[in-house]
């Protein structure tokens, strides 16, 4: 995958740098030509597109391609159904309180207010696949960047950014979590970013990991020669091929911000009222659920098979990603 | 390698510290004043209130003298429960929760580490479906869920119907012990990490064998018990061992749900008052002391590592 | 009692007097279960009793406790010089009679010889010291306005008089003398509540000089006059009382000891109860009591004397018009809610007063009043709502903010307002719910616009309901000013005449309700399962539960 990619104006500007073990090759080579791009490229086979090969393996493996099925059919669960039911999340009907499966025309019954389970549970699979992709997606550019830079420049700045980051990581999450929620008004955005403060430490760690596995690498080298500047080598050259890695992590972190809402939902800093998510639902449904068993089971199966799924798929990418892959 | 002990105690400090600030400036952020009652205070009665705790003083005199009492040992008293000092209060509930923790760690590991070794030993056997069974369910099922279902089938249902019919109560379903009330609660604490420790043990093992020191054994003609023994369990472990921090993290945290909800008085309960009564001394406290707790597990387990891996010892100083 | 009276902390300490005895067969009882009590009263049956209070009680000292898991310490320990009967009538305690003037304002009670725990006498000075204290304006005791009829009271404890103003003298050991400025005619009664308690001075002190408050911080550290004492408290986990022989009434009382746990969780309490390790359960859902019929328990519904209300912000926007809130008001469907979603045994209210409450002449003050508009009035309050729309010159209804604390209960009603409000009358609402302190204290500073509330009766007169809403009351939250309201009020408070008193409030009440600054909701019932091992036992409005003279009986 390496790919040195040069063109013409890259070699107007010649930076000497410093500062990486290795690095001081970097003034000794000069760019003599060709000037045409096409002819480089031309003369090899035709490139195999990499994500082709990727998917490909994962519809391969059985268990991963059934979970991607069931992902999929919940996401257009999430977005048709609140649409198109007769029912409203937020229509109550106190004469049609707590009922069962299937029940007066309500697929999952209905919980204490009369609201139908099933439109919630779509909708609060909607606002959980949404709370969990922000705040991946959040932790991820963050932690990115910053594992980005800090495996870039290594010395001086590498070590006090890890510092902080241990500092930082140190911090029992769920308690600054709930304190931070406390200070701040609860709501979807709000657990976005209370996750994202404190869960971009794991991107962080990995993506400065491979970093600093990368950088010595000679299409890395070749880079620098050619005068790229710090922040165009990492983004062009380093942190495309950490992709598989962070897609990875991505994968595997989302069931723990979903967890994490669950959580948040259970100490009553979830989403408001009348909105529902699946960790809003789970908590409703185990204060009621001596009663009704529905108003937890229902929630809970469908919280479990989401972590599932998506810890599936996560162990699947890993393996077919790169089978070497370990956790630090 | 003294050199690397001094850094990472230093740095453990360091980390305390900036907890520990953090923690006081969020108190003070909090909204809710600890004494508002069910009817309103006159002005002078709330100073009085006020000056009788310290609260009256600017908020950076507090805090010095917050650092100074903590570095003393003294977390403050709480306010709501007039005249406890917090100090005593976690050191009468922190027996609960270490016990709480420990015993489920004690269920969880050798457990864990028995099925992930033998699952990664005879691939596609029963070990290793049970060990994927556990696994998908350790991460699918959030604690609080486990423990709400089964304290109802297992301690009430089922629970009845022992005493019913044997005369005793399978499960109690509250209080800490007795061995029988440790039951539920550990095993429910313990489970998640269970899933956490196959796993990793699994997939560590699994890599270890699969390294050319092990087929070179094999070449060499050691019989498999030795090499199980001397070459693959050995090397696996620094993984487990690098887990076992964030593990002893996890179950102090998940203590939380699991002492509310089997009624057992440890810290974690105790914070969760503190929270909900906005006393800040205690919220304080007990962040502080867990932080405590984390951080220099974490330091232990640096320490092990530094033991059992050499190129810690060798290579950290040369850390680009 | 005060405002915010929630009903799972009601419930939490019904549940806490049930646990009287894990008893005889079975059922290997954990440390959640009683511990094996001292000798039996009836027999060979243990008489231990074991309540779940639900939470730790902040405190034990009867100067500062306002909550009530701290009555639930207290009452039993203490006794004052009245106390209250199984029907609720003021009778005689450490008190054993007393002369009232003619003009009902000078109070004379003769103390009988009693014992405090330590076999120190109980004397006059023990109560002039502790309402002392209490009035204090240095100690800074959260009840002090209930004093404010005696002499003096008010003056002192907002530092403008010397306690030498007080009202309050002991002329010799066994008497104490008690001035009013208002003619009240529920001073008796009064005296039967926890902050009236006596406190020996000397045993203060001494615990005070050892640090600021570390009386009543332990068991060593409280000195008892009432029934029980504290025998062991473990923080956050359980308290223990046992019999106090130096009671002076020790020979009524049957129990020995009685085991106060802290279970918070609801259905762990009830799981308890069936268990038997509780010898009383509150069923805070319908569901529980459901399961509690079918196991065959003995269920009682009790009044709790507090009505349920909604609080509006009355200078808040579109709030300040009264048809606006009549709209809200008669939009909501009381019935309902409380059949099929609150599923309790509450009663809708569509006044303010608590039908428990009598007058000073004995008449069922809710009768007089009657119910001042129509439940479920979707017309009414639409037509309202259209009204309210033109006299504010809005085209589009408003929304509101809607502030509740951080439990189950508020949420369901909050979520139920909404909807009702929304389709009824097209006003949305924004909820945002707080933990208790924070929303306390945004109440208290008129930082909200719609909240939910509960007041409790302190005394048995409709005057402790309506005296809040008079525009001088420090407890008025809503900013509610009727010149006729304050009018009826003041003629209520200074008036010999009972007749006239009573006729007053009935007027107050009716105008109030005409401008409906608040939205009654329900008057609170409790619903409980009580162990057929126990007898004795009730729950009463004043009393809470009252395990005092109860005892087991298997």
């Amino acid at each position: 995958m390496a790919s040195a990619t040069m063109t013409a104006a890259q070699t107007a500007d010649v930076q000497a740098t410093s500062g990486v073990a290795g690095m001081d090759d970097a003034k000794l080579f000069e760019w003599v030509g060709p000037e045409d791009e096409s002819s480089i490229n031309g003369a090899h086979a035709p490139k195999r597109n990499f994500w082709h090969g990727v998917w490909t393996r994962l519809v391969h493996d059985r268990a991963a391609f059934v979970c991607l099925i069931a992902l999929v059919v919940m996401i257009l669960m999430a977005i048709f159904v609140p649409m198109v039911s007769p029912y409203s999340i937020s229509d109550q009907d106190f004469t049609q309180c707590n009922l069962g499966f299937m029940e007066n025309g309500h697929i999952f019954g209905t919980d204490k207010l009369g609201r139908d389970l099933f439109v919630r549970l779509c909708f609060g699979m909607r606002v959980s696949f949404i709370i969990a992709l922000a705040a991946v997606i959040v932790s991820l550019v963050f932690g990115a960047a910053y594992g980005g830079i800090s495996g870039y420049f290594g010395g001086m700045v590498d070590n006090v950014m890890m510092r902080v980051l241990e500092v930082i990581s140190c911090i029992p999450s769920m308690i600054m979590v709930i304190l931070l929620l406390m200070v701040l008004k609860p709501g979807v955005s709000t657990i976005i970013l209370a996750y994202a403060l404190v869960g971009w430490t794991g991107m962080a760690r990995l993506v400065r990991g491979e970093v600093l596995k990368l950088k010595t690498r000679e299409y890395v080298l070749a880079s620098r020669v050619l005068g790229a500047s710090p922040s165009r080598v990492i983004l062009r050259d380093l942190l495309p091929n950490t992709v598989s890695i962070i897609l990875v992590e991505l994968t595997m972190c989302i069931p723990g911000a979903i967890l994490m809402e669950g959580f948040l939902s259970y100490c009553g800093l979830g989403v408001q009222i009348p909105l529902s998510s699946l960790g809003s639902l789970v908590t409703d449904g185990i204060k009621d659920f001596q009663g009704n068993p529905i108003v937890l089971i229902a929630p809970s199966i469908f919280l479990c098979l989401v972590m599932f799924i998506f810890n599936t798929l996560g162990d699947s990418l890993r393996d077919i990603l790169d089978p070497t892959l370990g956790r630090q | 390698m003294l050199k690397y002990i001094a850094k990472r105690f230093g740095y453990s400090i360091l980390t305390l510290w900036v907890l520990i600030t953090v923690t006081f400036f969020l108190m003070h952020l909090l909204p809710g004043d600890p004494f508002v009652g069910d009817k309103p205070l006159s002005d002078s009665v709330k100073a009085a209130i006020y000056a009788r705790y310290g609260l009256d003083q600017p908020v950076y005199i507090q805090y010095l003298r917050y650092m100074q009492n903590v570095l003393h040992g003294d977390l403050g008293s709480s306010l709501i429960y007039s005249g406890q000092s917090v100090t005593n209060m976690i050191s009468a509930a922190f027996p609960y929760s270490a016990d709480l923790a420990l015993r489920s760690l004690t269920f969880a590991i050798p457990t864990g580490m028995l099925i992930g070794i033998m699952a990664a030993l005879h691939r596609g056997g029963p070990w290793d479906t049970t060990a994927l069974v556990i696994t998908a369910l350790g991460v699918s099922i959030p604690s609080f869920v486990l423990a709400s279902i089964l304290q109802y089938y297992l301690g009430v249902v089922f629970s009845s119907w022992t005493l019913a019919n044997w005369g005793f109560r399978a499960f109690p379903i509250s209080g800490w012990g007795t061995p029988q009330q440790a039951i539920l609660p550990c095993f429910i604490l313990g489970f998640s990490n269970l899933a956490e420790i196959i796993r990793m043990t699994r997939s560590s093992l699994l890599e270890v064998s699969g390294q050319d020191y092990i087929r070179t054994a094999k070449a060499k003609g050691l019989s498999e018990r030795k090499i199980v023994w001397r070459h693959i369990l050995r090397n696996s472990l620094c993984p487990i061992i690098t887990i076992l921090g964030p593990l002893i993290a996890s179950c102090l945290t998940g203590s939380f749900i699991i002492e509310s909800i089997f009624n057992i008085p440890g810290v974690g309960k105790f914070m969760i008052m503190g929270v909900e009564t906005s006393d800040y001394m205690v919220t304080a406290g007990s962040t502080i002391f867990y932080g405590v707790l984390i951080v220099g597990a974490n330091f232990i387990v640096d320490m092990l590592y530094m033991v059992i891996d050499p190129n810690i010892r060798l290579y950290d100083d040369k850390e680009a | 009692m005060s405002r915010n009276v929630t009903r799972k902390s009601f419930l939490g300490s019904m549940a806490a007097l049930g646990a009287l005895g894990l008893a005889a067969c079975g059922g290997t009882s954990t440390s959640g279960g009683s511990d094996s009590g001292g000798s039996g009263g009836a027999g060979a049956v243990e008489q231990v009793f074991n309540f779940n209070l639900g939470s730790e009680p902040p405190t034990a000292n009867s100067l500062q406790a306002t909550d009530l898991f701290s009555y639930y310490l207290i009452r039993p320990t203490f006794c004052g010089l009245t106390r209250l009967d199984e029907d609720n009538n003021v009778e005689p305690d450490i008190a054993e009679g007393w002369d009232v003037s003619d003009d009902l304002l000078t109070y004379t009670f003769y103390l009988r010889d009693a014992k405090w725990s330590n076999g120190d006498p109980v004397t006059s000075n023990d109560y002039l010291f502790a309402w002392s204290k209490l009035l204090d304006p240095e100690y800074g005791a959260p009840y002090s306005y209930i004093f404010y009829d005696i002499e003096g009271a008010a003056e002192y404890n907002m530092g403008e008089a010397d306690v030498s103003a007080l009202g309050i003298s002991a002329p010799d050991d066994k008497t104490l003398e008690v001035k009013l400025v208002n003619p009240i005619p529920y001073f008796t009664f009064l005296c039967t509540q926890p902050m009236f308690f006596p406190i020996q001075q000397k045993f203060f002190e001494d615990c005070e000089a050892q640090g600021e408050n570390t009386y009543a911080s332990d068991p060593d550290k409280i000195l008892s006059n009432g029934p029980f004492m504290i025998d062991t408290w473990e923080h956050n986990s359980k308290i223990v009382l046992k019999k106090n022989p130096n009671y002076w009434d020790v020979d009524n009382i049957k129990l020995e000891t009685v085991n106060l746990l802290e279970v918070a969780d609801n259905n762990t309490n009830y799981n308890m109860f069936t268990a038997g390790e509780l010898d009383i359960a509150s069923l805070t859902s319908g569901d529980l009591e459901d399961r509690a019929k079918e196991a065959g328990y003995d269920i009682r519904h009790t009044s709790t004397g507090a009505t349920y209300y909604i609080l509006l912000k009355l200078d808040s926007g579109p709030l300040a018009n009264a048809n606006f809130r009549k709209a809200l008001a008669y939009a909501i469907d009381r019935q309902s809610l409380i059949t099929n979603v609150l599923r309790s045994s509450s009663q809708p209210a569509l006044s303010f007063t608590s039908p428990d409450i009598l007058t000073s002449d004995g008449q069922e003050f809710h009768d007089l009043v009657g119910d001042c508009f129509k439940d479920a009035d979707v017309e009414g309050a639409k037509a309202a709502m259209e009204t309210a729309l033109k006299e504010l010159g809005l085209s589009e209804p408003p929304t509101l903010d809607i502030l509740i604390a951080d439990d189950d209960e508020d949420r369901t009603k909050a979520a139920a307002f909404q909807e009702t409000w929304k389709q009824t009358l097209g006003v949305e609402c924004n909820i945002s719910a707080l933990p208790r302190k924070a929303r306390l204290e945004k109440m208290h500073n008129g930082d909200y616009q719609v909240a939910f509330s509960a007041w409790g009766p302190d005394y048995d007169d409709p005057m402790t309901y309506l005296e809040m809403f008079m525009s001088n009351s420090s407890m008025n939250e809503t900013g509610y000013e009727n010149a006729e309201f304050d009018e009826l009020m003041e003629d209520a408070k200074t008036t010999t005449d009972q007749a006239k008193r009573t006729d007053d409030m009935v007027q107050a009440e009716k105008t109030l309700m005409s401008d409906m600054p608040i939205i009654p909701l329900y008057f609170a019932y409790n619903d409980m399962a009580v162990s057929n091992k126990v007898e004795g036992f009730y729950s009463k409005i004043f009393q809470g539960e009252n395990y005092i003279h109860a005892e087991k009986i298997a």
